[in-house]
């Protein structure tokens, strides 16, 4: 049950949808998991919500050959993502990281952008965002568009890039290379099924076993979710062995800021995510494991 | 605004506000109640339905959302009054016990399958994790899907599988039939208390304390009064009944309770509380609405002011001087202290023997936390001065006593209590709250039905919790392993107020039950009973016996490292042997009959016990370190002979009743004295009438849940008793009747009744069996018409009768876990779950195999991830299913069961308790088998729940 009263609109194009989240206490509805929850528990004060499922390519995904990549709509539910074939052609880490977000109800229904939008960061999805390159795509209310990385979409302070009346169109999510092996560690808490620490690792390796170059995603862990730009440089051109990875993990750690909160404290996510990183290092370049 | 929604196949418009959640759309405004609400807040999945094909969680989706689109709920899936595949193969396997979460599972498996129509059983289990199930586990769900992929597979049709109705009389005790009871739960036709609506009703929402411990300094409702559609906000003033009374005092013990004006009973907290509060979760006002979403709405216009006091959550800082004190009449907060058990002559084994091994246990407190919370329906009859009372509780006639007698002040006979289909309870709603009553006020007051039903969030202050024991604990034996004393010093902490029957559990089922399955000569157990400011405590399945087992099991294997022997030896050599029963074992019980050997032994073969050293090394070269556990025992069951139950302290007899009656046309009634809650009573109850009287069950009804019903009084469901006391009732009542028959057959036959013969539902003279005959049913006619009786018969077909059993039953088993612990992450693994249970004669395998996978997955959710988490200012952070994990179906293992069957002498059928007695050798078994895991360490004990970063921090601190 809801308490508060709120209008509720469903605008068909993207336009009039940004139009009407320039308004007062307007909060863009594209999953409706997260917001939903909020609403009952009285913690956002919402004056009207803007559904954005009725806006037919805000739900679009296309492959754009030439530039590489696969454009997907901001309302892209997680199932859609994990059966979509494109994506599980071009892009297979996105499409096993949606396939495994929390229950099959809530795939249903959580979307790409609304999972964005949300700051809903602990979810695998990111780990995928981060490790492809994804571009997200977003419209201010004056209707004009910018592109950010998703590395870069979270500011240090933990407020993301997006502004009051912006909307979250779609994701470009670059084809991922062929030559890299990845593979995806996490825990979760049993309870909310959110990721205690997750950590992502895309590898080339040359012939000897040495790293070409990695790049690795941490989400759960750290305060937001994060590339380990200083381990990546500092792996790439080292053997894979558990002790490089190891000394590579315990000269980048200190610089880590981890979250505490009731499913695990910050010392332990610091030690799971050193773990997690030798394990999903290992996977990834031990079985050589191209997706 | 206004929508259009196409539900199961027809089209609805209707103006509905943007804030109504479909599921609330479906149930309040489109009246399918199949779809069931149980967290409200996206965690537990029963709320599922298809929208546009797809499974959602309709409590957070907005009905608005639904527009223009199409529905399918559980009323939806049987077409033209035929189950679906789905529904056909949860019937045959048993996957529905209570059914409150049987509709949301059956949508949500009903899109995997159409997905993928050949599922491993792991996938099966992974899409589960969407939908939780408490009581009934997920074992069955599982083989029920597998089963369905496989008939669609191969057929596309739903056939189902032949009726074994058909089957001879002799065959059905022992005979898994198919519930009764579920066709109504698989189509979501079944009526829980929440689908429960009269006309003109009134919907209440209830304001509980913010605080943990505070004087209240001011309560406004003026505003709330003022909001749309609220009728009246009730507070204390306007509840004037006496407080909830508690029907458990132990003789010869001092003991703490609070006054009660009727002066025949204690007291316990007011039904509304009025100056201060003593826990998060007391009833202050009530608002009442025209609507439920109004009654919500107002609450929040409620101010209250309050004055905070100090808070004691812990049972042994209460006692403390100095502490905090909750109750005038309980001086250091202490409600009881007892022992069993000879002090002195154990503490001088203790003295003597040549080890001795000590350890500090806490049985952490758990919430029992069923699918289905609490609600209650009130309606006030002004011309017959009658309540009606419609709650979801497992004691309708003790509700239908405590409440007219001794809170509301009526006669008995002007309430009536009903009870309707029940989702599960776990043993919290075995007591009696404050709700109920109040509705029965409010409802007089105003003249109208009202109703309230609870909240996920509302549940975790305002119900019953439990365990909660903190135990010091000795054991002492010799260096060959003969275990020669138990000695236990415990705490249990039973919150602000004691419930009906609050000393029975760290009393008598704890404090008799710590020698478990093994013959110890000198067993101690002395107790406080604290009052603490934390939600009172219950019992909960499993209830004391899991806190004695659990003490005793560790205790065992903590003794047989000490000693380097390994522990199934030591427990062998320490059960009691089968020659030595009836056997008393120091403390109180008299353990019926049993070869607890045989089933250890059983088990370890099972489980393969003997390979636990290979599997260690295979699963250290993975970097898993591997653990067995057992955990052994015996559980009181069959509650009870009324003079022992009465010499313990409880205020009432645990006899058994039944009345069977026999129509004119033939078919049998009969009303039991007990409350299904998922047990498939009318089925088993079935079978035991069938059985007795040789007729087909198709002629049997099982009526239950009316106070107003054929019984005046009766008990209840709990402590394992059903079967083996209420079943027995119903037999004996059966016997009854067919000496009626006899009797009028020897005059109709003018033969004398030892030449009579009763065989499958006929009567007939032994000496011309084709000629001098009539059915159960002529003879029924011809007794209830009777207009030819002979001389001094009285007409009709009916009867009571009542079971006392000389002696409880004591089921008893061993169960093994096995596990992985990841030693880096501390993440445990529950690799293999093998039972070996003994629940003496067992009347349907499949409803008591479905009940053991209930009690493992608790046990499970006990020894890993559960416990109620509470802030230091008394308030319950785990109030939702994000924060309180009961486990997921991916979490678990397939459970391997067997039986052996030792018959009970307590009773005719040789029945033994089976409901909740297989939980206690869960968490202590899989405890155990973590600790072996972790033996090379150095480790002794880690307290439940192991939680993964616990385990680690254990084993960083053992590498120090």
């Amino acid at each position: 049950m809801i308490s508060a009263q709120f209008e509720y609109a469903a605008p068909t194009d993207v336009h009039a949808a940004a139009a009407l989240l320039a308004s007062g206490n307007a909060q863009a509805l594209s999953g409706g998991s997260s917001l939903i929850a909020e609403l009952k528990k009285r913690r956002t004060a919402v004056s009207l919500v803007v559904d954005l499922k009725r806006i037919p390519t805000l739900s679009e995904i296309k492959v754009q050959t030439e530039e590489r990549t696969l454009r997907i709509g901001a309302t892209a539910t997680f199932s859609e993502i994990f059966e979509n074939q494109d994506i599980v052609k071009y892009c297979p880490l996105l499409a096993q990281t949606a396939g495994c977000v929390a229950y099959p109800q809530v795939r249903n229904r959580k979307s790409l952008g609304g999972c964005i939008a949300a700051n809903d960061y602990s979810g695998e999805i990111w780990a995928a965002l981060l490790l492809s390159g994804a571009l997200i795509r977003i419209m201010n209310a004056e209707k004009s568009m910018r592109t950010v990385a998703a590395t870069e979409f979270f500011r240090r302070d933990g407020r993301s890039a997006l502004m009051k009346g912006d909307i979250i169109t779609a994701v470009d999510i670059p084809f991922q290379d062929s030559q890299a092996s990845t593979a995806y560690i996490k825990q979760s808490d049993p309870a909310s099924g959110k990721t205690i620490c997750g950590v992502g690792v895309a590898a080339t390796v040359k012939q000897a076993g040495v790293i070409d170059r990695c790049e690795i995603a941490v989400v759960g862990a750290t305060a937001l979710p994060m590339r380990l730009g200083k381990a990546e440089e500092k792996l790439a051109g080292l053997p894979v062995n558990k002790e490089n990875i190891a000394a590579v993990w315990n000269a980048v750690r200190g610089s880590l800021q981890f979250a505490e909160d009731f499913s695990a404290t910050a010392e332990y996510r610091d030690h799971l995510t050193g773990i997690f990183l030798q394990r999903a290092l290992m996977k990834a370049t031990e079985e050589n494991n191209h997706i | 605004m206004r929508i259009a929604v196409n539900v199961n196949g027809s089209k609805y418009v209707q103006e509905v506000e943007p804030r109504l959640l479909l599921v609330d759309f479906l149930r309040d405004n489109l009246g399918l109640t199949g779809t069931k609400r149980g967290c409200d807040a996206g965690e537990c999945g029963v709320c599922t339905v298809l929208l546009n094909g797809k499974t959602v969680r309709s409590c957070s989706v907005l009905a608005v959302e639904a527009h223009e689109g199409e529905v399918t709920t559980i009323e939806g899936i049987a077409q033209d009054g035929k189950l679906s595949i789905l529904q056909e193969t949860f019937w045959e396997h048993h996957a529905v016990q209570n059914g409150f979460s049987t509709p949301g599972t059956i949508m949500s498996v009903s899109e995997l399958l159409r997905k993928n129509p050949n599922p491993s059983e792991k996938e099966v289990r992974r899409w589960l994790d969407g939908t939780l199930s408490r009581e009934t586990g997920y074992q069955n769900i599982v083989r029920a899907t597998l089963a369905a992929a496989e008939r669609i597979r191969s057929t596309g049709d739903a056939a189902s599988v032949a009726q074994p109705s058909q089957m001879l009389p002799a065959d059905l005790i022992g005979a898994s039939i198919k519930a009764r009871e579920a066709p109504e739960l698989l189509t979501g036709q079944a009526k829980f208390i929440a689908d429960i609506s009269l006309p003109n009703m009134l919907h209440v929402a209830i304001l509980r304390s913010e605080q943990g411990h505070a004087f209240i300094r001011r309560l406004d409702v003026s505003q709330a009064e003022k909001m749309p559609g609220v009728v009246k906000v009730f507070t204390a003033k306007d509840v004037q009944v006496m407080p909830l009374p508690v029907v458990w005092v132990p003789p010869g013990v001092e003991s703490h309770f609070l006054p009660h004006p009727s002066g025949m009973v204690p007291g316990s907290q007011t039904v509304m509380a009025e100056e201060r509060v003593r826990y998060v979760g007391e009833q202050l006002a009530a608002v009442v609405a025209e609507t439920r979403q109004q009654a919500y709405d107002a609450l929040h216009a409620i101010v209250v002011e309050y004055e905070p006091l100090d808070v004691v959550t812990d049972a042994e800082e209460a006692v403390k001087e100095g502490a905090p004190q909750l109750h005038e009449t309980a001086p250091n907060n202490i409600l009881a202290a007892s022992a069993f058990g000879d002090k002195e002559a154990t503490l001088k084994a203790l003295e003597e023997a040549e080890v001795v091994v000590e350890q500090r246990l806490y049985n952490q407190r758990m919430m029992q936390s069923p699918l289905e919370v609490r609600g209650a329906v009130a309606s006030y009859d002004p011309a017959q001065e009658e309540y009606t009372l419609w709650t979801n509780t497992q004691i309708p006639y003790p509700h239908r006593l405590l409440i007219s007698q001794y809170i509301l002040g009526i006669p008995f006979n002007k309430l009536r209590v009903i009870v309707p289909v029940m989702g599960e309870s776990l043993g919290c709603k075995g007591n009696v709250y404050a709700d109920s009553p109040l509705m029965c006020v409010i409802a007089k007051a105003l003249r109208r039905p009202v109703k309230w039903v609870d909240t996920r969030e509302g549940y975790s202050r305002d119900t019953a919790q439990s365990r909660d024991q903190v135990q010091y604990v000795r054991i002492a034996g010799t260096k060959d392993g003969k275990v020669t004393a138990l000695y236990c010093s415990a705490y249990s902490n039973v919150g602000a107020y004691p419930v009906i029957n609050a000393p029975g559990q760290p009393l008598p089922l704890i404090g008799r039950s710590i020698t478990g399955a093994y013959l110890i000569d000198h067993p101690y157990y002395e107790v406080k009973i604290v009052y603490t400011n934390k939600v009172p405590a219950s019992p909960m399945r499993g209830s004391g016996r899991a806190e004695a087992i659990f003490l005793v099991e560790r205790m065992i294997d903590l003794y047989a490292r000490k000693i380097g022997m390994d522990p199934a030896e030591v427990r062998r050599k320490n059960m009691v042997p089968p020659e030595r029963f009836p056997f008393q074992n120091g403390l109180g019980w008299v353990y019926d009959s049993g070869n607890y050997a045989a089933a250890l032994d059983k088990a370890l073969q099972n489980a393969g016990y003997d390979s636990a050293a290979e599997k260690k090394v295979e699963a250290r070269k993975r970097g898993k370190l591997f653990g067995v556990g057992i955990g052994s025992y015996v559980a009181v069951a069959g509650v009870g002979r009324s003079r022992k139950m009465g010499d313990e302290g409880l205020v009432s007899g645990t006899w058994g009743s039944a009345c069977m009656s026999v129509a004119p046309s033939g078919e049998v009634t009969v009303t039991t004295g007990s409350q299904p809650h998922g047990q498939s009573h009318e089925t088993t109850f079935s079978q035991i009438t069938a059985q007795e009287l040789g007729i087909p069950l198709e002629y049997i009804s099982v009526r239950h849940s009316d106070s107003k019903g054929a019984l005046y009084y009766g008990q209840a469901s709990y402590g394992s008793r059903s079967l083996s006391v209420e079943g027995i009732a119903i037999q004996k009542a059966a016997q009854k009747i067919i000496t009626k028959i006899k009797t009028f057959a020897a005059a109709a036959f003018q033969a004398s009744e030892e030449m009579i013969v009763y065989e499958k539902g006929t009567v007939y003279l032994k000496t011309a069996p084709d000629q001098a005959r009539m059915t159960l049913q002529q003879a029924a006619f011809a007794l209830w018409l009777g207009w030819d009786l002979p001389e001094g018969m009285e007409p009709g077909l009916e009867t009571f009768a009542y079971f006392d059993p000389p002696n409880f039953n004591f089921p008893f088993g061993t169960h093994i876990a096995m596990v992985e612990v990841d030693e880096q992450t501390g993440v445990v693994d529950l690799v293999k779950y093998v039972a070996v249970d003994d629940f003496g004669t067992v009347v349907n395998p499949l409803v008591v195999e479905a009940q053991t996978h209930g009690n493992i997955c608790l046990g499970v959710g006990q020894a890993l991830y559960e416990e109620a988490v509470y802030d230091d200012r008394g308030r319950v952070l785990t109030d939702g299913f994000s924060t309180y994990a009961i486990p997921r179906a991916s979490f678990l293992p397939d459970f391997e069961l067997s039986r052996t069957v030792t018959p009970s002498p307590s009773n005719p059928i040789g029945a033994k308790g089976a409901g909740d007695v297989s939980n206690p050798p869960v968490a202590p078994a899989i405890v155990n088998a973590v600790c072996d895991a972790l033996a090379d360490s150095g480790i002794k004990h880690i307290e439940m729940p192991l939680k993964p970063e616990k385990i680690w921090r254990a084993l960083q601190q053992s590498r120090v």
